[in-house]
């Protein structure tokens, strides 16, 4: 199985990957709608850069009371007529990198838009060992 | 969508906010970013108004690129009437700011009128507030953006520190700590309206028809073009590259504009800030990410960028890297234009040296050098006289010859007697001597092009203001060689519209035509587009530019021939020609 | 004949992978331009070649053990 992986000291915090993300999979150019969250921000201790992916740890597929997310091939897909809007794996997501929206989420696919974005290879696409 | 159509006038004196639409007409002549800003004050501001009166506006300006995922668009032009030169101002300022303004719902904020007392912005979408800035002022910038994240999150500020609020005429605005607008005094603007910060969250998107093929396409230009070799010294070192370039061929200012080589040169270029390289960082939307973030001893900057290296290092002799990385900082955090900054220390140093005036400090004195920053920031002891600008100090002290400035604004690190084009780029800039109107060192001392010629110089400089006028109204970064072409290319995706780079070359010749307008209104005339005398009748003594000056009989010529051609006069106002041919 | 090579910024690709290296030219001597040309360097990327710490023009003759640093294109500033 392949996930995303990211590699904090190449990043450059151009956000390019949220803008890849948000407009394959929201159809918007909107930062906040991506399936991933990569911060490069200064504060009191200097340079802080942090970045969460789907890393398919599976919690929200086994979250879902109604089987609105499934594992298929290794990817996730999800159903949104099943969807009740619960939230639960909003919540549950470790990374908090399912986003919440009016009607339904958005999950990781794996489309890895941002992966071909990114000027730095600070985003890759490699095999999960579990 | 290109435009959100809206603008947000906030007036700080009766405190309330109008959401207005978008001049639709103004956006298509002027695009956005620089042209559409001065467009607005032009349209909005008194002639003959005091820069310091709160009838002075500040416009925070976006372009029709902005928020989206067209790379090198991150950008944000802040324009108002600069307290320093009277002139028009418009600054460039990087980071984050500008998409989340977008994403907020606004193309543009528009601040009139001044607060009672010290207040910040906070706007997240449609909720604007008007906080009280009572515990921030006096702090510098970068403890201002630490408690304001404190208190608010993740929002995106732009702030001032004690430069701005002693209205210094070179003060700058921080964002992101280490990212500035930096020029003519815009700083002291938002000081002078008892504004300390502005501070934004936006929630929403930007949507246009076929997103996800014109994000491929847009891929691939940011693969091919942008990331192109050309642009990618960006990456791999940055504007410190130019410290190299500017020493081998003799145009590095050094001591005040006394010679154009330093022998402590490298102490303090590429190789050296790489060596003290942390992380390289980028604004919104860039693959370039020109910024070099760097530590040494106990101090950290992102930085510092060739200007800083000019004349706060060598122009300074100061050829001590950790002392250079420490006086940006603090000249980041006060808010100080380092241009600016470096050429009021350099001056003080050669006034002293002279023995024109004694101001105690001496070139390459690293003790004095960084006391500085606090003592002008705050106007104590020397600090008083420095704050005033080089203008300023010559009028008290002497040294008018080589106080270096064009219409009060000090002379950024291209030395124009090797790169007789960068005078002139100097002297016609609309915001007085400034290096990103044109910066045509690059083609000639750094190119191929005789540096010690007027021949052909006048076109170079009118040709590349206009494509700059346009890039920084489509609002491109200023790194990205970008194409007229390539701009129409990508704006005719974002406009919905067929945009040809004939057009485009057009608004830039309009835009720059109604800044020289502006300034026009405000009596300036040819007499203001001179050089200091140093740069006519002293001849450098060192390195490629060795026995050379640019002679003022060269200089009148120069100018004259850029008068012909931009359409206007002997006295270089603009004729009603080429109003009408640009309808202005 | 031996050179001093540094290539700056991205030029560093048309070299071994270091930024400075020795090279080797089969000739007694060589113009810049042609040094240039053996090396694939596209002209257009250069902005300018110094040889020692001076300003080098396209004709300028290496006859071995310069040192030479070829400068990539700058725009922006
Ligand atoms: S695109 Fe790459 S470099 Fe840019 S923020 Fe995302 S991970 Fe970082
Ligand atoms: S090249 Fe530098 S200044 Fe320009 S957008 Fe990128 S990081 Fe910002």
């Amino acid at each position: 199985m392949k996930a995303l992986f990211f590699h904090a000291e190449k990043c450059v915090g151009c956000k390019l990957c949220h803008l890849a993300c948000s407009s394959q999979n929201e159809q918007v150019f909107n930062p906040r709608l991506a399936r991933l969250k990569i911060t490069s921000c200064y504060d009191r201790n200097g340079l802080t850069v942090e970045g969460k992916t789907c890393d398919l740890c599976m919690s929200c597929v086994e979250s879902c009371p109604v089987d609105a997310i499934v594992e298929k091939n290794g990817r996730l897909a999800f159903d949104e007529d099943l969807c009740t809007d619960c939230g639960l794996c909003v919540d549950i997501c470790p990374h908090e990198v399912i986003v919440g929206k009016d009607r339904g989420i958005g999950v990781c696919v794996q489309c890895r838009s941002c992966v071909n974005w990114c000027p730095t290879e600070a985003l890759t696409f490699e095999e999960v060992n579990k | 969508m290109a435009y959100t159509g809206n603008i947000l006038r906030v007036n700080l004196s009766t405190g309330k906010a109008v959401k207005e639409k978008l001049n639709e007409n103004w956006a298509k002549d002027y695009l956005g970013g620089k042209g559409l800003a001065i467009k607005y004050l032009y349209e909005e501001l008194k002639p003959g108004l005091d820069p310091w009166s709160e009838d002075n506006k500040l416009i925070l300006m976006t372009g029709p690129l902005t928020g989206t995922i067209a790379p090198n668009t991150g950008k944000l032009a802040v324009a108002a009437k600069s307290p320093a030169t009277g002139t028009i101002l418009d600054c460039s300022i990087g980071g984050h700011f500008a998409p989340e303004l977008k994403y907020a719902g606004y193309d543009a904020v528009i601040i009139e009128g001044k607060a009672k007392v010290p207040v910040y912005l906070y706007l997240e979408d449609d909720q604007l507030e008007l906080r009280s800035a009572a515990g921030l002022w006096g702090k510098g910038a970068h403890e201002t953006e630490h408690s304001i994240a404190e208190t608010l999150g993740d929002v995106v500020t732009l702030a001032i520190g004690q430069a701005g609020e002693n209205l210094l005429p070179f003060a700058c605005i921080s964002s992101e700590l280490y990212r500035q607008a930096g020029r003519g005094g815009i700083g002291a603007v938002m000081g002078s309206k008892n504004l300390k910060a502005i501070s934004v969250r936006g929630t929403g998107g930007l949507k246009i028809p076929d997103i996800r093929k014109v994000s491929m396409a847009l891929n691939k230009i940011k693969r091919e073009d942008t990331m192109d070799e050309e642009n990618m010294w960006a990456y791999t070192d940055g504007t410190p590259m130019i410290v190299e370039l500017s020493q081998t061929t003799g145009i590095l200012p050094t001591r005040n504009f006394q010679e154009g080589t330093f022998e402590g040169h490298e102490n303090v270029d590429s190789e050296a800030v790489k060596g003290v390289l942390r992380a390289k960082k980028a604004c919104f939307a860039c693959p370039l990410a020109c910024g070099n973030y760097v530590e040494k001893g106990k101090s950290r900057v992102e930085g510092p960028e060739y200007e800083t290296l000019a004349l706060c290092s060598s122009n300074c002799g100061i050829d001590d890297l950790e002392a250079v990385i420490e006086f940006n900082r603090l000249c980041d955090d006060y808010c100080l234009d380092t241009i600016s900054a470096g050429n009021a220390v350099a001056f003080a140093m050669e006034l002293t040296e002279k023995g024109i005036h004694d101001f105690g400090i001496r070139f390459g004195d690293i003790d004095k050098y960084l006391q500085m920053p606090w003592l002008i920031s705050n106007r104590e002891g020397i600090g008083a006289e420095l704050a005033e600008g080089v203008s300023s100090m010559a009028d008290k002290f002497g040294g008018k010859d080589f106080a270096m400035h064009v219409k009060k604004l000090e002379i950024p690190g291209y030395e124009p007697r090797g790169s007789w084009s960068m005078g002139l780029a100097y002297g016609t800039s609309d915001r007085g001597a400034c290096h990103l109107r044109a910066w045509p060192a690059a083609v000639e001392a750094f190119g191929d092009l005789d540096p010690f010629t007027i021949e052909g110089k006048a076109e170079l400089v009118k040709d590349m203001q206009d494509d700059n006028s346009v890039k920084f109204s489509a609002i491109f970064c200023d790194f990205w060689a970008i194409s007229t072409g390539r701009m129409a290319e990508i704006l005719s995706i974002f406009l919905e519209r067929e945009v040809t780079a004939e057009e485009l070359t057009t608004i830039g010749e309009r835009v720059y035509n109604l800044a020289r307008l502006f300034n026009e209104r405000e009596g300036f005339t040819r007499k203001d587009d001179y050089l200091p005398r140093r740069i006519y009748d002293e001849k450098l003594t060192t390195g490629k530019t060795s026995g050379k000056n640019l002679p003022f009989e060269e200089y009148e010529k120069m100018l004259s021939e850029y008068y012909a051609l931009r359409g206007w006069d002997e006295k270089g106002i603009i004729t009603e020609a080429k109003k009408k041919a640009l309808n202005l | 004949m031996q050179i001093s090579l540094k290539l700056r910024g991205p030029l560093k690709k048309y070299g071994p992978g270091a930024e400075t290296f020795e090279y080797t030219v089969n000739a007694n001597s060589c113009t810049v331009r042609q040094l240039i040309e053996i090396m694939n360097i596209p002209p257009s990327s250069v902005s300018f070649v110094t040889v020692g710490d001076k300003k080098a023009g396209l004709d300028t003759l290496l006859e071995g053990n310069e040192e030479v640093t070829v400068y990539p294109r700058v725009a922006g500033g």
